[in-house]
């Protein structure tokens, strides 16, 4: 077996082995179904609620997306000015440090009660969640630029834009992928909980609204198959994140140059 | 072996002296009084002079922390000096006002400026310093792109690239080069503004000496072939020796240079230089050199004590 086969064949034989284990368990034990659902019956309520759990899906990935896409934009040009002086991160820094280390649960009220529209309240709390690697990893990676180009660049005489796109940009793109591929799952971490936070008084569609309702129902084949959309998004999203930093990076990163040896 | 005017191997002060009279008429490079002194108080550099003659190929020559670097990058504008001045290309006529006349107080420094980058210069370093997200090509046209002359520039690249045979390389990332074919790509960048003064710190230190001495063998014909100023620092004797016209011995601590010759070997230089007696008599007058200076540099610090 080729090394590449085992790097997916693996991992694939344990989610098997787990689920035949847990199937079996259920069916041996007569586990209720309102406890734990069998994973054949999750499937089946996966089937059965489609319509309702897919359309509740892409509204939480939505939140998703955009809170991420406004976490990168944010999180650039924050980090582009960080750059700029010492005495400009130095000053600001504390404050990136300070949104991220408060909880969001904490702060999402406020927020849902400051911003009118439910689906922009959401994708301002999953965009807090997901800013700082953004921030802290692109301003590392601006930073980061090897001396001896740095010289060289100065010896030519290039000008600040020309040493920002010809050197300090890519010198960031490894940095700024591994910022963004923790991003990437905070922004759904981030979507989900302020959906939660926010309970009826959000867009009352998202995957976590099927959670928390299908909790107070005791339906828990259906808590148990919106989980499962939700780890699926995760992984789709980190795969997607990992897909541009290898089309990005695939020619000269060391990161991306071990794939292939 | 025939000697003519416009041989490239003409010892470099009769040409200096053919092409221009006064003080620093035929002068590239042109230090004068530069010290260095670092922040933290460190004294990298004793006031040091030095003038580089058009055409020649000098070699600061010291062991490691004698400031060779340091005075390079001054060279260069990449360090300024703490006191003194650097000149590239002096005009006789400016030499007539002395900036420590001027009565500005930071008249005493001088680094060379933009327009003197202008004029040619190019560097090349101890590392290959290439951009590893860009194709060899890419990064050869560096400096034709920083500069805005984007004409011609694949022509220029292309020549660039032949001198230094990796024209079919073009397309290839750094990374699938090996160290010494970096190197070249390094070299090309730094010829493809057709530049009058080269300085090259230490570039062939990290590789091996087949290949180092290769290297050396093509350095010192585009040398020849493009009458080039080159100023080299290494800390390889033999290396000083095959390539320069002239050798400025330095030592260290604080950095001074201590005596210089001058290698008369006609070019083209082959292997056979490298074993003859001349070559190895010049490399025992400047191991000599070095020796006696830092003997003399232990002796003082003994009386210091």
């Amino acid at each position: 077996m080729s090394s590449r086969a085992a790097r997916w064949l693996a991992p694939a034989a344990v989610g098997v082995a787990v689920l035949l284990l847990w199937e079996g368990l259920v069916q041996a034990f007569h586990v209720p179904f309102y406890l734990v659902p069998s994973p054949v019956l999750v499937l089946t309520t996966l089937v059965h609620d489609a319509a309702l759990l897919f359309s509740a899906l892409l509204v939480t990935l939505r939140i998703t997306a955009l809170a991420l896409l406004l976490a990168v934009a944010l999180g650039v040009s924050i980090a582009f000015v960080f750059v700029q002086s010492r005495a400009v991160e130095v000053s600001l820094f504390p404050y990136a440090v300070l949104v991220q280390v408060t909880p969001i649960v904490a702060i999402a009220p406020l927020i849902i009660i400051w911003v009118k529209d439910p689906l922009a309240a959401l994708v301002v709390c999953a965009t807090i969640v997901a800013i700082f690697p953004i921030i802290s990893n692109t301003t590392l990676g601006l930073r980061s630029v090897d001396p001896g180009l740095a010289d060289l660049f100065r010896l030519y005489g290039a000008r600040r834009w020309q040493v920002l796109i010809r050197l300090r940009i890519p010198s960031a793109l490894p940095y700024f992928f591994a910022g963004l591929r923790v991003s990437g799952g905070l922004a759904l971490i981030g979507a989900v909980v302020a959906e939660f936070v926010a309970g009826t008084g959000g867009t009352a569609s998202g995957l976590a609204y099927q959670i928390l309702q299908a909790g107070l129902q005791l339906n828990i084949p259906r808590l148990f198959a919106a989980l499962l959309l939700i780890m699926l998004a995760g992984v789709a999203i980190f795969l997607l994140v990992s897909l541009a930093a290898h089309f990005a990076l695939r020619h000269w990163h060391e990161s991306e140059l071990a794939l292939e040896r | 072996m025939s000697v003519s005017g416009t041989h490239p191997g003409l010892s470099a002060s009769l040409r200096a002296a053919a092409t221009g009279s006064g003080p620093t008429a035929g002068l590239a490079v042109d230090v004068r009084c530069a010290r260095k002194i670092y922040p933290n108080g460190l004294r990298a550099l004793e006031p040091i002079d030095l003038q580089v003659r058009r055409g020649d190929f000098a070699t600061l020559l010291g062991p490691s922390g004698c400031g060779k670097s340091t005075l390079l990058r001054m060279i260069g504008g990449l360090s300024s000096p703490t006191t003194g001045s650097v000149a590239l290309w002096p005009e006789p006529a400016a030499e007539a006002t002395d900036p420590r006349e001027s009565g500005d107080p930071g008249g005493d420094r001088r680094v060379p400026s933009a327009a003197d980058r202008k004029l040619g210069l190019a560097f090349v370093f101890q590392a290959p310093t290439l951009m590893p997200w860009a194709s060899v090509e890419r990064n050869v046209r560096l400096p034709l792109d920083l500069a805005g002359h984007e004409e011609r520039a694949p022509d220029k690249v292309a020549a660039a690239l032949d001198m230094v045979a990796l024209r079919e390389f073009a397309g290839v990332y750094p990374r699938e080069l090996s160290g010494g074919m970096q190197m070249r790509v390094s070299i090309a960048r730094a010829l493809v503004t057709e530049p009058r003064l080269l300085l090259m710190d230490e570039p062939f230190g990290a590789l091996d000496e087949i290949t180092r001495n290769r290297l050396d063998r093509e350095i010192r014909d585009l040398w020849a072939r493009r009458s080039l100023t080159v100023v080299f620092v290494t800390h390889s004797i033999y290396e000083a020796v095959f390539l320069s016209t002239r050798v400025l011995v330095m030592s260290s601590r604080p950095g001074r240079i201590v005596g210089e010759l001058e290698i008369g070997e006609p070019h083209p230089r082959t292997d056979a230089f490298r074993v003859s007696e001349r070559f190895a008599r010049s490399c025992k007058q400047l191991s000599d050199l070095l020796a006696s200076a830092s003997a003399d540099a232990v002796g003082a610090r003994t009386e210091a004590v």
